[in-house]
């Protein structure tokens, strides 16, 4: 059976879980730039390294009554052939996840789109995640 | 022969570019009228040198077609062929014919279809070639290698180089010009023994010896023909030489050697991929970067030893940038020369009589700029010969002389470089615009009048064009959008100036650089803004005596003049308390062609060299910002495109 690698994270008090391949890396959240006359939930500009990635907050998108407050790391992933980070509160691990365990995936969407399924992970499958398609978040945030 | 030469096409092509700009200005020169002998001579050894390198590189059609030109320019050259109207368009149609072979390599055995066409309509002018049994004996040396047909060429002033080539020597004959053409960048090559004819066509590797006027010395000269390859010995015979001779023969080549000359200059540099200037431009930036943090950090640790090589550090550091930045200027001639030719053509195919004025040429701007903004004078070019100079009968009848004059100039202002384009032409006709406006309605019904920068706006906008009749050359108006939509990429702006019945003048203002700029630092807030120099003309306190309020709205009163008021809190949406002046704020008085504006800000941080990077815009974000910065303290800050806050009010 088809098994795909899930990065699971938690964002305002939810497990969210999105496609491995899309990321790249994670770093420590760290003050952003604001961009006059974004979306709310796109948080700025950061400094990786010399290069400028904007970087939205998943907290403010789910419209947690805490913001951003909890955002502690961020994932910088690639889609849509730009990079860009997605601030979450807690990356948790790496975790494999067969078909079987996939739930709507790509049938219904919530959040705007953003989310995109569910998937059951864990000992036993007992938690459930909710799967963020990484690709909307782009084509959402930033002028492509 | 058995060896790829495609390694050295790349170096063919360019130094054939170089006499294909040589050929175009000569052909310019000849149809102006006046000496006919000078141009003549030029186009003729630029000829010969294009024949000499194809026929080497094995582009024989090329190499052929170059023949048939050199033997036309012979008769002429010779007073038995007439320079006659139709004739110079033959020449003309034959440089185009023989860029577009060449930009295409044509190794092939045949001629392009625009060569044959070319051939054919410089046979029907002037007839055939009457040596045309190219590529046998060796043609008659000519231009700069006529000299050599002295008893012995090597006896006369100068230095001798000998030259043995590697036994293995693969193309040897390539090889042999190539050593030639490095030693012609030092000097004048005054004779080649063998004759250079007999040295291209050597299968074998071969000794040869020059003789060289030149002042460089015998390693310089020494190194130049060991770069060419395959050498196995070379001497440098500097008894001809003495000081006097030498000094007086390359005063004499500056004055007579244009061509010589410009390809020494050119010759002398080393080419370098672009990429890799960007590359260490982008390491510079990034030390900058560096730099200041190591900066604040030797500040809150006080040590002197390490003060010291910090400051040391910085200041290599800087000297370093400047020489990068410096590395990346070239002279706007680079693109400026082929305009010429682009207006003669346009304004021949439209009917118009147009002087042509290029002024500025050695303003320097970075390379990337310089590339980019080609293509946007193209466009101003074509607009001010279809639309603005009009036929030579209404010029006449407007009592104006025939020939309209089309002015591009370059000239630094502070940190820009300003890039116009001006015509004595028919002017923008404003009501013509206006109606078209009011039409689409861009404008209010009643309005009836515009101010330059209003009119600027509405012609940038694309479909409205006021030609009478759309021409293939300029289009339906779409080339000032391009126009504004590239400058504005390349952080800066357009202005426009025009007058009924007197002309329009366009003109382009640039940073001298894109990759780093000095800019000014501002506060507001908790958030810093960077304001390029480029469009910023002064800064001053905020003080009750300059701010007073017009109908409620709070002004600027500087000098004589009463300048708008805008707050940066206002301009980037931050939610702290609406206009607040008052003491400790300043202002940055901001300005885009006659248009001046005050900025205030909370605070002037300072000025700093900051490396601009561009950001992936998110949506609904302000189109304000030109790309952004990161700071001493790392943090990112965006960069103000100041001409564009001109654009609300």
């Amino acid at each position: 059976m088809q098994v795909r690698r899930f990065l699971l994270f938690g964002v305002a008090g939810r497990l969210c879980a999105c496609d491995l391949d899309a990321v790249r890396e994670i770093v420590p959240a760290r003050a952003a730039t604001r961009l006059p006359g974004a979306p709310e939930w796109v948080r700025g500009l950061i400094n990786l390294r010399g290069t400028l990635v904007t970087v939205v907050d998943l907290a403010v998108r789910f419209g947690s009554a805490d913001g951003a407050a909890g955002t502690r790391s961020i994932i910088v992933a690639e889609a849509a052939g730009k990079t860009f980070g997605i601030g979450v509160d807690e990356v948790r691990n790496v975790q494999s996840v067969a078909e079987d365990a996939l739930e709507g995936v790509d049938a219904q969407r919530a959040a705007g789109g953003i989310i995109r399924g569910l998937a059951h992970v864990g000992i036993a499958r007992a938690e459930t995640a909710l799967v963020v398609d990484v690709a909307e978040i782009v084509r959402q945030a930033l002028v492509l | 022969m058995s060896l790829d030469p495609s390694r050295y096409a790349e170096l063919f092509r360019t130094e054939s570019r170089e006499q294909l700009s040589a050929i175009n200005r000569a052909l310019l020169l000849l149809e102006q009228g006046g000496d006919a002998a000078e141009p003549i001579s030029v186009l003729f050894r630029a000829m010969h040198t294009v024949k000499g390198m194809s026929a080497t590189m094995g582009y024989h059609a090329v190499a052929e077609f170059a023949h048939e030109l050199e033997s036309v320019l012979d008769r002429v050259r010779r007073g038995d062929q007439l320079l006659a109207p139709d004739l110079m368009d033959a020449l003309f149609a034959s440089a185009d014919a023989l860029e577009t072979a060449i930009d295409e390599g044509s190794e092939q055995a045949g001629q392009t279809p625009a060569m044959v066409a070319a051939l054919q309509r410089l046979r029907d002018v002037a007839g055939g070639s009457s040596t045309s049994e190219f590529p046998g004996a060796p043609t008659k040396e000519t231009g700069a290698l006529v000299e050599v047909a002295v008893a012995d060429p090597l006896d006369g002033p100068g230095v001798i180089v000998r030259v043995r080539q590697a036994a293995d020597a693969m193309l040897p004959g390539v090889r042999a010009f190539m050593a030639v053409q490095r030693v012609r960048a030092l000097g004048e090559v005054a004779a080649v023994n063998p004759s250079l004819d007999a040295l291209q066509a050597s299968a074998v590797p071969i000794s040869f010896a020059m003789r060289v006027v030149t002042t460089a010395s015998v390693d310089e000269i020494e190194h130049a023909v060991r770069s060419a390859g395959d050498v196995a010995f070379v001497e440098v015979d500097v008894s001809g030489r003495t000081r006097r001779e030498s000094r007086s023969t390359i005063a004499v080549v500056a004055e007579g050697e244009e061509v010589t000359r410009a390809s020494a200059r050119s010759t002398r540099h080393v080419r370098i991929d672009l990429a890799r200037l960007d590359a260490l431009m982008n390491l510079i930036g990034e030390l900058v970067i560096t730099r200041g943090r190591l900066l604040q950090l030797t500040a809150s640790n006080p040590d002197p030893a390490l003060d010291e090589s910090m400051q040391m550090a910085a200041r290599l550091v800087s000297d370093l940038q400047t020489e990068i930045m410096t590395m990346r200027m070239v002279p706007v001639w680079q693109v400026f020369d082929r305009f010429p030719r682009l207006v003669r053509d346009s304004a021949r195919a439209l009917n118009k009589d147009v002087t042509f004025v290029v002024e500025g040429k050695e303003i320097e701007l970075d390379r990337s700029l310089l590339d980019e903004i080609g293509e946007p004078i193209v466009h101003l070019l074509r607009n001010a010969i279809g639309h603005g100079i009009e036929s030579p009968a209404e010029r006449a009848a407007a009592g104006k002389p025939r020939a309209g004059r089309l002015v591009l100039s370059a000239a630094r202002d502070r940190a820009a470089v300003l890039i116009r384009v001006s015509d004595d032409g028919r002017g923008i006709d404003r009501p013509r615009v206006l109606a078209r406006a009011r039409a689409l309605g861009l404008v209010d019904e009643g309005t009836r009048e515009v101010d330059d920068d209003a009119l600027f706006r509405l012609i940038a906008r694309p479909g409205l064009s006021t030609a009478e009749q759309v021409s293939d050359l300029s289009g339906r108006g779409v080339g000032i959008d391009a126009v504004q939509v590239k400058t504005r990429a390349l952080g800066g702006s357009v202005e426009l100036k025009t007058v009924a019945g007197e002309g329009t003048t366009i003109t382009i203002r640039l940073p001298i650089t894109l990759a780093i700029v000095r800019a000014l630092l501002a506060r507001s807030g908790t958030e810093r803004y960077a304001l390029p120099l480029t469009h910023v003309r002064e800064t001053l306190e905020y003080d009750r005596d300059v701010v007073q309020h017009v109908k409620g709205k709070p002004v600027l009163v500087l000098r004589d003049e009463v300048l708008p008021l805008l707050d940066l809190r206002d301009v980037v949406r931050q939610r702290a308390a609406p206009f607040a002046g008052g003491p400790n704020r300043e202002i940055v008085v901001i300005e885009r062609g006659d248009r001046k504006s005050g900025l205030v800000v909370d605070e002037l941080i300072g000025q700093q060299d900051i490396v601009v990077k561009q950001f992936d815009a998110a949506r609904d974000g302000l189109a304000l910002f030109s790309g952004a910065t990161i700071l001493a303290d790392g943090a990112p800050a965006l960069i103000m495109d100041v001409g564009s806050l001109f654009e609300g009010t």
